[in-house]
């Protein structure tokens, strides 16, 4: 798809999500849930307003291939980046093969 | 070969890839700060998962300012959409007073964060209180000199829509700029969800 070939998007309506799931966003931290239902849920959420944000705002829903797989390559590299940062985490992975050894 | 038999160029900087040069050097700059944030947000979960016990954040922040911040930035992006729309359609007039708009929302999200850190401070939350301020003040601190880079671009770009020197060939310098901002929006999204919430 060329860049000329966008289609027009309703931006008001995206609005209109994204606002509904901020409120909703705020309210949930109200209910006293568990950290780790409040943290799933949050960042749940958060997801979604991103992605809406990136597909119509940023028009990526209507890009071509290039872009998508440019993004999505970032992406990927993003998510290992992160899981590289396990160790970090949770301590040294490898302290009890030490152990036995 | 020559250079351009190898980059066959055609009007408006668009490649045989269909994809205006500027634009893919917009995404490829976002791509990089896609990283840039994700180390931020990185060193976050690492400080967040490995810390014995962490605040909560609505003890220290003011949560419904910053949620009133977060309506801010996402109608500043609906502006945005709407002054890329205006642009398309050749109405210069109504793309810079939108342009204008959306950087004046930038600037109501920079005075409220602003306001933000005052409030905090006074309470003796700094940024060396505790964990949770050293993180909240970087990651947002780095997001704000976004925003302000942002707000610049904004006014920028709207002084060459306003004198009519950006035609409608020229589409993609808009775009890029919006590209950019919708950007901004998305970072704080993310921030304001784990940050200040979680």
């Amino acid at each position: 798809m060329t860049d000329a070939a966008h289609p027009k998007v309703n931006a008001i309506s995206i609005f209109l999500w994204l606002a509904v799931l901020t409120a909703a966003e705020v309210g949930v931290v109200y209910l006293h849930l568990s950290p780790v239902v409040l943290a799933a849920l949050l960042v749940g959420t958060a997801v979604v307003k991103a992605l809406l944000v990136a597909s119509y705002f940023m028009h990526l829903k209507f890009e071509g291939k290039l872009i998508l797989w440019m993004v999505g390559g970032t992406m990927i590299l993003a998510t290992f980046f992160l899981l590289m940062l396990w160790p970090d985490i949770v301590g040294d992975p490898w302290a009890w093969v030490m152990a036995e050894g | 070969m020559t250079q351009s038999s190898t980059y066959p160029a055609t009007p408006h900087g668009v490649l045989n890839t269909g994809v205006n040069t500027g634009k893919l050097g917009m995404w490829v700059f976002l791509a990089s700060e896609i990283m840039f944030f994700t180390a931020l947000i990185g060193s976050y979960i690492v400080l967040r998962l490995g810390a014995d016990s962490w605040p909560v954040p609505g003890d220290y922040l003011a949560v419904p300012v910053l949620a009133v911040n977060t309506f801010v930035l996402i109608t500043s992006s609906v502006t945005m959409v709407k002054a890329v729309q205006a642009f398309d359609a050749g109405d210069n007039d109504r793309s810079a007073r939108l342009l204008l708009l959306t950087a004046l929302l930038g600037c109501v999200f920079l005075t409220i964060k602003l306001w933000d850190y005052n409030h905090m401070i006074h309470n003796e939350f700094k940024i060396n209180t505790n964990l949770l301020g050293s993180i909240y003040y970087f990651l947002t601190g780095f997001h704000g000199l976004h925003v302000l880079g942002g707000v610049i671009s904004l006014l920028v770009i709207r002084s060459g829509v306003k004198s009519g020197k950006l035609l409608g060939g020229q589409h993609f310098r808009v775009e890029g700029v919006g590209l950019y901002w919708h950007f901004v929006d998305l970072i704080w999204i993310v921030l304001f969800a784990i940050l200040c919430l979680v």
